[in-house]
């Protein structure tokens, strides 16, 4: 696996999230149930992921699941780079880094308080590979 | 000593509950700043630029209402105390009806929620643990985590109020999230504070885990939001350092959601002062604070009386705080130690000691 991917599957994996790698996403969303968004940028290192556009991040937030699409070529370096790329193409902009959660209670973790109970990151690379779950 | 105290004293959920977020919280903290070291650069930089921020308001206050005129040009206002955002706000929302409020420390500096329910509105705090602070009309325990005292039976117990019943913490949670769906499916107003906004672009930026503040974003018919002036930074990339520092010194990093919002014609913006434009000139680094809740944890005081240590804002930050926006020293900054601890912890390195000293120089004097 190149290494600025592996870098960024250890991100979102500390954030608890769901990652697939693949180079058909088509394929493999088109079986999955949960609202899909395209990012406009992601953060290798933190795992943050930019989206665009109201509707977007109403629906998104709405969805039980929610599901991005990251290509290979909207990695940064850092979140910084991420925002400036999402700014540079859409004027409402909103991140998320993993699925809602709160913690409010005894500190007990629990998913899905507003928002979607689940976030896959679906990572698309023009690398030759088997889809990695 | 204040009769607040004896109850802080008496609650022993109060000590246990802070021990218990203090341990949580502290652990993921530490590792967060070990794993990303960068955050600490991020801090100097805000640090830096609210340093010369704090010192002329005027200028930026100004430079952040001609840049919102440039979207919005009849819904952006400043007020200068309490009871001026207060007749904004109200004047705003008075043919409205159901509002919903995300956790904001500025909306409790004004007294908001109360504020609302006189006026006869149907008010909902959406943020967990603020609803639960709503159910048990008590005050916030922690900037960060305010029902932070609260065990899960007495978070069950309060629930049953707006009819969630259910015995297990998951169950709870899915009854919240149902009954605050159909809230912000029907809610005509939408309040928010502000954690970073941009003097450039207008833009405010807003950080959270749970979703709630998304929603409220994206579903309220009208979007009202209360912006304390010492929130503005120069421009979107300090906001975003901003948050990411907020939420990396109380253990939450990265955080689940950050929400930018665009400036346009449809949202109402209140810039709110109190006192912060003039505050003297020993306490205005206390205006450096980015309400992490950081150096709350950290205190010796305030892990025995957690927020009812302090009026508005509990704790060692709150001490300069609630100085700069009453104008009235309390006896409460005598049972500060000055053991330094808060200073040490936090991502501003504000010389909270150093101001709690000098205010009671002032409370002996007075």
């Amino acid at each position: 696996m190149k290494e600025r991917i592996k870098k960024f599957v250890e991100a979102l994996r500390k954030n608890a999230v769901d990652v697939i790698i693949t180079n058909d996403y088509k394929s493999i969303v088109s079986e999955m149930d949960g609202f899909v968004s395209h990012a406009l940028s992601a953060s290798l290192d933190t795992g943050i992921i930019f989206f665009g556009g109201f509707e977007e991040k109403r629906d998104s937030t709405l969805a039980n699941h929610h599901i991005a699409i990251v290509e290979e070529r909207v990695l940064c370096e850092n979140t910084i780079d991420a925002y400036k790329l999402a700014i540079s193409k859409s004027n409402i902009v909103f991140a998320s880094s993993s699925a809602s959660k709160t913690a409010d209670v005894e500190g007990k973790l629990i998913w899905g308080v507003h928002g979607p109970e689940k976030f896959t990151v679906v990572i698309v690379t023009d690398e030759e590979m088997v889809d990695e779950k | 000593m204040k009769n607040d105290f004896y109850k802080a004293l008496k609650n022993p959920a109060i000590r246990e509950g802070i021990a218990k977020g203090r341990r949580n919280s502290l652990e993921r903290a530490d590792r967060i700043l070990r794993d990303y070291p960068f955050l600490i650069d991020y801090a100097n930089d805000v640090r830096l630029a609210k340093l010369e921020i704090i010192l002329n308001y005027e200028y930026w206050v100004d430079r952040s209402i001609k840049t919102l005129k440039k979207f919005n040009k009849n819904n952006v206002y400043l007020a200068h105390d309490y009871k001026e955002a207060l007749e904004i706000i109200g004047e705003i929302v008075k043919d409205d009806g159901i509002i919903l409020k995300s956790k904001s420390m500025v909306a409790e500096e004004i007294n908001l929620r109360d504020f609302l329910i006189k006026m006869g509105k149907e008010v909902w705090e959406t943020d967990l643990g603020e609803l639960i602070i709503q159910l048990a009309e008590d005050k916030p325990m922690h900037l960060i985590a305010p029902a932070i005292h609260y065990s899960e039976r007495d978070v069950r117990k309060l629930l049953r109020k707006i009819g969630i019943k259910d015995r297990t913490i998951e169950g709870v949670v899915r009854g919240v999230r149902n009954f605050l769906r159909e809230k912000f499916l029907k809610a005509d107003v939408g309040i928010t504070g502000c954690n970073a906004f941009s003097a450039t672009t207008g833009r405010i930026f807003l950080v959270e885990n749970e979703g709630n503040i998304r929603l409220l974003t994206s579903l309220s018919k009208k979007r009202v939001s209360v912006v304390s002036i010492d929130k503005i930074l120069t421009n979107d990339e300090l906001c975003l350092k901003s948050i990411l520092v907020q939420s990396a010194f109380v253990g939450t990093f990265p955080p689940s959601y950050i929400n930018i919002e665009q400036p346009s014609d449809s949202s109402y913006i209140i810039f709110l002062d109190n006192g912060r434009s003039h505050a003297s000139d020993f306490l205005k680094e206390q205006l450096l604070c980015i309400r992490c809740g950081r150096c709350q944890l950290e205190c010796p005081v305030f892990q025995i009386l957690g927020s009812y240590w302090g009026d508005i804002y509990g704790g060692p930050m709150g001490m300069a705080l609630n100085y700069i926006i009453s104008k009235r020293v309390s006896n409460d900054v005598f049972l500060c130690s000055l053991c330094g601890k808060c200073k040490e912890v936090c991502p501003m390195r504000i010389d909270m000691p150093k101001m709690i000293w000098e205010l009671k120089r002032i409370a002996m004097r007075n």
